[in-house]
């Protein structure tokens, strides 16, 4: 990443040494002449250490936990203290704290950092002041509105300082919030998204805080969630199959939405969210629809509504993974990653759809979907080097086995036969591409590393 | 400066957000009918505003002759229609329950409530006032001698309804 002022490009410390030393063995070898030599190594700079974000992080924790400590302190209520003085005393330090930090921040100039964390102190007195009002009067317990409005009044101080942190406790204010309302009063709010795409994600997307845009997803992906149970609840045993099916493929979404993060150069950093949170979300989706179930009890067919979402969500699937396919030129090499994942949701959305029978045949498929969608998912962890897409892989693929194994449902002969089945199509996997990569190293006189 | 602008205007929000909210209930409280009602309190923790006593009361019960299914749903705001204490008695009690504020008489209250659940020939309502906050600890010994606990409220013009205090022997609380 080039420096903004100079031009240069960073390089960590053991890089630059490792440089320094290469050239001047290459000066010496006569590879280069001295000037090469100088030329070569001013192209770069050293990333000299600051403290600058330990400072930061030092200092936002300090922050979370006076602002923890002074709500407990108000949850003791100490009837000692008049509630006007309680009040009284709280306001002031919210100006005082906010002020101090402004100062510090952008007046004096001089401690950013700590008057930055000064003023998401003030936000967290702010929701002290919250509770402590409704300590005083004795709002209703289980208050759920104290965390909206917490959230909507530190919103404006995120947005006036463009202040990362404050974004990210309004982000999860608003999440435990929708988390409150959709779990205890079971029914279907609509503030949170609407909240979410006005005022967290914009902002968001405008500072390039990945910290917020995971909590969006998050938080979207439970209320999907939530929503969902409640829409399907009169489908009964059908209900949870098709919960994680409209979760699978928003995780589908997520990935390929991510996928398109990647070749934006202003939204590469915002990416790991999506690819990450995606494909977590739509390998669970699809890993529940892989049991082999008995729809005894299969209640009311599932709302319209159910289907729209399903249909919104393998729409935009497919228009992303189109525009992704389109931008990188047809490089379809991280397809199996979320393809495959999706093809079960979709799968299991035509099942679902009355136009496949339900019976083994829908989990063998499944199955075999999501056996595969593993394996691609490894293989394009190792080519592109992601590891946390091999973990991923990897993780999937033993959990499935685990599950197959003691699965009651098939008999020992059908899981010794799939099993089979796999290892070798895994070894055979294993040997075509061994022969293709020494083909590779032959023809093109490629180096290899092991 | 501009921002320097919008970050006040930001922290003059809060505190705003912050006096209105203790404005309106104080407006309850100090403007509302006062009404006596009887409890039975047990003893929870909320994680923001600690120990709490949550009161339940008999005036919760609201009659409600004929089958209400259609009227109301779970949650709906309704209003209950309180009848001042009876001749021998010092206890407010709920007469009627309806969707659309009522005309009272003028020794009646009408309270907005919520609505929990049917019963048979009444409805199972919730004021807003059902917990009273209490410093750490001292919740049981509410729990403990729950009979001699009898609950002030306020209702102001707009059928708000507040908790003024708990009285302890026909005494406020003393804590200690």
């Amino acid at each position: 990443m080039p420096d903004d002022q100079t031009g240069k490009a960073w390089l960590s410390r053991p890089q630059w040494e490792w440089l320094q030393a290469e050239v001047a063995a290459w000066q010496s070898e006569g590879v280069v002449s001295p000037e090469q030599a100088g030329a070569i190594v001013g192209r770069y700079v050293p990333v000299i250490p600051s403290g600058g974000r330990t400072t930061s992080v030092f200092s936002i924790l300090g922050s979370i936990l006076v602002g923890l400590g002074a709500i407990l302190f108000i949850a003791h209520n100490w009837w000692q203290i008049p509630n006007e003085v309680k009040l009284a005393t709280l306001f002031m330090f919210i100006v005082a704290v906010h002020g101090l930090g402004y100062w510090l921040w952008h007046g004096r100039g001089d401690s950013p950092r700590v008057g930055h964390a000064l003023v998401f102190l003030g936000c967290l007195l702010f929701g002290g002041g919250i509770w402590l009002v409704a300590q005083i009067f004795h709002l209703r317990a289980n208050w759920a509105n104290g965390l909206l409005f917490w959230a909507l009044g530190s919103l404006p101080v995120a947005w006036a300082l463009a202040s990362r942190p404050t974004l990210a406790l309004s982000g999860l204010l608003l999440l435990a919030w929708s988390m409150f309302e959709q779990g205890t009063l079971n029914q279907t709010s609509w503030y949170y998204p609407l909240l979410l795409a006005a005022l967290v994600l914009p902002a968001a997307y405008r500072w390039r805080a990945p910290e917020s845009v995971w909590l969006s997803l998050a938080g979207a992906g439970f209320w999907l969630f939530t929503t969902c149970i409640q829409w399907l609840e009169p489908t009964r045993d059908v209900g949870p199959l098709l919960t994680f099916l409209a979760l699978g493929l928003y995780g589908t979404v997520l990935v390929a939405a991510g996928l398109w993060h990647r070749l934006q150069p202003g939204l590469r950093s915002l990416s790991v969210p999506y690819l990450l949170g995606g494909t977590v979300l739509a390998l669970i989706g699809a890993y529940a629809q892989t049991f082999r179930l008995d729809f005894g009890r299969v209640g009311a067919p599932p709302s319209w509504e159910i289907w729209a979402v399903l249909a919104i969500l393998a729409a935009t699937t497919a228009a992303l993974a189109a525009v992704t396919a389109r931008l990188s030129g047809g490089d379809w090499s991280a397809t199996p990653a979320w393809v495959l994942p999706a093809a079960v949701c979709v799968f299991a959305t035509w099942l679902f759809a009355g136009l496949l029978p339900f019976d083994g045949w829908r989990a063998v498929v499944t199955n075999l979907l999501l056996f595969l969608s593993t394996v691609g998912l490894v293989a394009w962890g190792f080519r592109q080097q992601v590891p946390a897409a091999v973990n991923l892989g990897l993780l999937t693929f033993v959990v499935q086995v685990i599950t197959r194994y003691f699965d009651w449902f098939f008999s020992l002969l059908d899981r010794s036969i799939f099993f089979m089945i796999g290892g070798v199509l895994l070894l055979i996997g294993g040997f075509v591409l061994e022969r293709w990569r020494r083909e590779l190293v032959r023809g093109g006189g490629v180096t290899h590393h092991g | 400066m501009a921002r320097g602008r919008w970050f006040a205007l930001a922290v003059a929000l809060q505190i705003v957000f912050l006096l209105g909210m203790a404005g309106r209930h104080q407006y309850t409280v100090v403007t509302g009918t006062p009404m006596l009602l009887k409890t039975a309190p047990v003893d929870p923790r909320d994680p923001f505003r600690g120990d709490y006593v949550r009161l339940s009361f008999a005036a919760q019960q609201v009659p409600f002759p004929g089958t209400p299914t259609g009227k109301f749903n779970h949650g709906d705001q309704l209003w209950v229609t309180f009848q001042a204490p009876a001749a021998g008695s010092k206890y407010w009690y709920p007469v009627a329950a309806s969707s659309e504020r009522p005309t009272v008489a003028a020794d009646q209250v009408a309270v907005q409530a919520r609505l929990l659940w049917f019963d048979t020939g009444s409805l199972r309502v919730e004021y807003g006032f059902e917990q009273f906050f209490v410093p750490e600890g001292q919740g049981r010994d509410l729990e403990r001698d729950f009979q001699r606990l009898d609950v002030a409220v306020a209702v102001d013009r707009f059928g708000r309804a507040a908790l003024r205090q708990v009285l302890f022997d026909d005494k406020p609380i003393e804590w200690k």
